[in-house]
């Protein structure tokens, strides 16, 4: 394949070869979501000339790949901040209190759904149920760092150890 | 297996394996539907088929749910209309109701199934989304707000099309159907979509706001453009052709058109239709109109008195082999009436030694199920899309040619080489095939593997039939017939592949074919329903008309002949004549005339009996089209019968691995050679003059001359850059360049323009301020 600014690197082709191999020959294709994971850490989000990079190193139309892309919350179409917080607004979360969280972190942030502050430092997501509405309402920071019990009023603390502990 | 199921209280019996939907309709039962289309996969996600099975604790949906013996299935019970009703509401909350403004009204599956298991009221007052049209080329309208998301056009892409053009991104409120960024769909068949489509979020572009559909009366129509004789509608609101839609045939065209059968018609106003007689006096340098005797008399004064001056063998006769039966029957009895042998159909040929192959010698049914297919020279999706469609179902097929086409290269075996390498590897394939291998070429040697002792049919594409090494293709055809019984044919006959020859369009003994009549020195040419575009050698043609001392042309549109012709008549398009057309399986479908000529245009068959009469020859005193019984007619002709194909014997299918079989040759260095493959909206007078298939992405590429990107490279030249060919014959042309790594190495892709000669062809990149003064 050509070398555009959309190649992922040596090592990321190879973590995705990796994925193939848990495939039978000739369905590349289902490795299709761990590849899109792949490349978005690696770029730090999904240009639509990654989605087709990557939808051309597994030989399906670019178009498929588009569909995984955006049906999944966790793959970011735009680039995000430092940190992006998805919080979960489904019942179980709602029911506990949500909605308020999402208040409060509007209100701190100083921004809303999809937005990233204009220092790049933060980004602000919808998500849907982590399966954890036990300990609900739950954010998950990065994609990996799952938070619990996050109510309104520990907002301010919240995102403070956050800024601190560089989102772990 | 068959089991039986109880559907509202009747017993029904049904294979095992079916759905609910199946089991119902053989029954007679309609479950309304959107996503569930008898030609695509089951998705299962509109949920309107609901129904309530005995023992089940929720309604099932009826596309995805096989019958078992014993089902208790109610399609009307309180239980099955409350959900119905249900999932009616849900489709309708986000829908804008805009039917008074809507296209697809009259003719919606929507309207028809919210009034037929809707109710009235919607309880949803909160605000409905909006989503943005996305721009999917000339052909396709989006209104995006309407899309139910059924998907079926998504599938339809990937299932038939043979492309994802389209895909469902976002989920549940955000779902759209939308292309990858901002591509246009561009298969070939990508019209289906806008049938296939149960709302009004894709509709037909030129159609768009021009008739309802309860003002336009359906026609029955046979395609004008390719041998597969697809079966058509037409929608007509008075005397003009509003629109074109399939008309089912299992047999042939399954429920899809290609795109040229669709969008064609809107050729049949093109700014330079005839609409009137012209004539050209001796002083003058214009057409200018004349009465129709007029015209008709100083046809047969000027065809007597050249006959007289020069004979009548410095007439040539040269006809459409899209023009109909009848049409080219009574050209033929006018030519041989005034004494001349010289008329032919087969204009895009170079080479006529080595004999002729008529249609596909086997039957598109034999197709679907033949072992192999060893296709020569052809582009299935430029040629006969519904080739192509057939071809992605199977996998059983070798093809050979200088432009790989998807679908011969992916799924299926494909070697890619220059026309004047095939000739050298069929015979290694023949070899291969008698000996078991050991050739040294080891495509060819698994190839002819492969094909020995299987049931193969050779299919000729238009790159074969056009090349000059055509015959030498033959005798290696004719010699794996004798070897292992393999049916030969050619796909690129035009409407009219399976019959032209059989109306006698054809020089016999002491006559001229197409391409010594290009070199004859003729002092007369009477031109059917073609122009020089329809050629292989149009460069000849155009110096042949030059220096003829008079052409007369009957046909649809003036344009290509404006400059040179004497005398002008307009005629009928296939659109606005009766007539027949026998496709290459051999198969006679005799249509009926769907709309007028415009102006004073007439049909074909006419202008050619009142010709024949004025020329006073026998047999044209005939009134009516049912008289015209051109001599080779069959009993069931007029019935659609035809003589058919060559039986085939039923063999079971081999099991067969599909590998890789591409190949690379290394390029000649004796220059270019022309891929011969005619550029699918360039096929013919009409398709040429259709605005909306011209603005798609092949209609613009075929003005373009597309090279493989190394050969261009070689030129130090890029897409975009002007190039400038020229062969050893004298012939020279310029065109835009453009990369095409699916062809061949050495093989130039091009409308041939002023070139005469097809090999030894040089290039040579353009300064560009002389390309921009030139
Ligand atoms: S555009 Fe039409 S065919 Fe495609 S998903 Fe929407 S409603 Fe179905
Ligand atoms: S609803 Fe929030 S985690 Fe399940
Ligand atoms: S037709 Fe059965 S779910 Fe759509």
């Amino acid at each position: 394949m050509p070398e555009t600014p959309a190649h992922l690197s040596a090592e990321s082709l190879a973590a995705i070869d990796r994925e193939i191999a848990k495939y039978p020959k000739g369905k590349k294709a289902s490795a299709v979501m761990s590849a899109l994971r792949i490349a978005q850490k690696e770029k730090g989000w999904l240009a639509a000339e990654t989605i087709a990079f990557v939808a051309e190193y597994l030989q399906i139309p670019a178009i498929r790949a588009m569909e995984v892309a955006t049906f999944y919350n966790m793959y970011d179409l735009k680039p995000v901040g430092k940190r992006k917080l998805c919080l979960c607004t489904n019942i179980p979360c709602a029911l506990m209190g949500a909605e308020e969280t999402a208040a409060a972190l509007q209100k701190n942030l100083g921004i809303k759904w999809g937005e990233t502050t204009p220092d790049g430092e933060w980004t602000l997501k919808e998500g849907e149920c982590f399966g954890a509405c036990a300990g609900a309402p739950v954010v998950i920071v990065n994609n990996e760092k799952m938070h619990e019990n996050i109510t309104a009023e520990k907002i301010p603390a919240f995102l403070q150890s956050l800024k601190a502990n560089n989102g772990e | 297996m068959e089991i039986s199921l109880e559907i509202n209280g009747k017993t029904a019996r049904a294979r095992e394996g079916r759905t609910i939907m199946e089991a119902a309709a053989a029954a007679g039962v309609h479950i309304p539907h959107f996503c569930w289309h008898k030609k695509l996969s089951i998705a299962a996600n509109c949920r309107m088929c609901l129904v309530e099975v005995a023992k089940s604790p929720k309604p099932l949906p009826a596309c995805a749910t096989p019958v078992v013996d014993g089902m208790v299935v109610r399609t009307d019970s309180p239980a099955a209309k409350k959900a119905q009703q249900g999932v009616m509401e849900f489709l309708l909350i986000n829908h804008p109701l805009d039917c008074p403004i809507c296209d697809q009204g009259g003719e919606c599956e929507l309207q028809d199934l919210a009034v037929g298991y809707g109710i009235s009221r919607s309880r949803y007052a909160e605000e409905k989304r909006v989503v943005f049209e996305k721009q999917l080329g000339p052909l396709i309208s989006t209104d995006m707000t309407r899309c139910i998301h059924c998907t079926r056009c998504v599938r339809f892409g990937r299932e038939v099309a043979g492309v994802m053009e389209l895909g469902l991104t976002g989920r549940g409120e955000h779902a759209e159907i939308m292309p990858f960024v901002e591509n246009t769909v561009d298969s070939e068949l990508s019209g289906n979509m806008i049938d296939v489509c149960p709302v009004g979020a894709l509709t037909s572009k030129p159609f768009r706001f021009s008739a309802r559909p309860w003002e336009l009366q359906t026609k029955p129509g046979i395609s004008a453009h390719d041998s597969w004789g697809s079966n058509l509608e037409l929608h007509c609101k008075g005397p003009t052709v509003m629109r074109v839609v399939p008309r089912e045939n299992e047999e042939i065209n399954e429920c899809w058109i290609s795109d040229r059968d669709r969008f064609s018609y809107l050729a049949l106003d093109a700014p330079d239709r005839g609409k009137s007689p012209m004539r050209r006096e001796e002083s003058s340098h214009r057409l200018s109109e004349s009465p129709w005797a007029t015209a008709l008399d100083s046809f047969a004064e000027t065809i007597r008195a050249l006959s007289g001056k020069y004979g009548a063998d410095k007439i040539g006769f040269l006809a459409s082999p899209n023009a109909t039966t009848e049409e080219l029957f009574l050209l033929q009895k006018i030519a041989r009436g005034v004494g001349c042998e010289n008329i032919d159909h087969r204009l895009r040929r170079r080479d006529f030694s080595g004999g002729e192959i008529n249609g596909y010698g086997i039957t598109v049914e034999q197709m679907r199920r033949r072992e192999h297919l060893l296709l020569v020279g052809a582009q299935p999706s430029a040629e006969l899309p519904l080739l192509a469609h057939l071809l992605r179902r199977r996998p059983r097929r070798l093809a050979l040619s200088s432009v790989g086409a998807a679908e011969c290269g992916a799924a299926g075996n494909h070697i890619l080489a220059r026309p004047s390498q095939w000739s050298g590897i069929l015979e290694s394939v023949l070899r291969a095939a008698q000996s078991g291998g050991g050739e040294k070429n080891e495509t060819a040697a698994a190839a002819g593997k492969k094909l020995a002792g299987k049931e193969t049919s050779i299919l000729f594409g238009g790159g074969a039939v056009q090349s000059p090494h055509y015959p030498a293709l033959l005798e290696i055809a004719r010699a794996m017939s004798r070897e292992f019984g393999a049916t030969l044919g050619v796909l690129c006959g035009g409407a009219n592949g399976g019959g032209a020859a059989k109306t006698g369009a054809m020089p016999r003994a002491g006559g001229m074919n197409t391409a010594e009549m290009l070199r004859g020195g003729l002092r007369a040419f009477v031109l059917f329903q073609c122009e020089p575009e329809d050629f292989a050698e149009r460069a000849l043609l155009s110096r042949a008309l030059g220096e003829a001392e008079y052409v007369a042309a009957i046909g649809a549109h003036s344009g290509g002949l404006r400059d040179c012709a004497r005398l002008f008549l307009p005629a009928a398009a296939a659109a606005e004549t009766e007539g027949t057309f026998i496709n290459g399986e051999g198969r006679a479908q005799t249509f009926a005339a769907a709309a007028r000529p415009p102006g004073l245009a007439r049909e074909g068959w006419k202008i050619l009996r009142v010709l024949g009469e004025k020329l006073g020859l026998d047999g044209f005193d005939f009134s009516t089209f049912a008289e015209i019984r051109p001599q080779f007619v069959g009993e069931d002709f007029y019935n659609g019968g035809g003589d058919g194909a060559a039986a085939v014997s039923k063999k079971k299918n081999g099991a067969d691995d599909s590998g890789g079989l591409e190949l690379d040759f290394a390029p000649a260095n004796n220059g270019l050679e022309l891929a011969f493959a005619p550029a699918i909206y360039d096929a013919d007078m009409l398709t040429r003059r259709s605005p909306a298939l011209q603005k798609t992405a092949s209609g613009k590429n075929a003005a373009l001359a597309q090279m493989h990107p190394e050969d261009l490279r070689a030129l130090g030249a890029e897409d975009g850059d002007w190039i400038r060919f020229s062969d050893s014959e004298g012939g020279a042309m310029e065109a835009a360049a453009k990369a095409n790594p699916a062809l061949a190495r050495g093989v130039l892709l091009a409308r041939c323009g002023g070139l005469f000669g097809a090999e030894n062809i040089t290039a040579e990149k353009m300064q560009m301020d002389k390309a921009a003064s030139g």
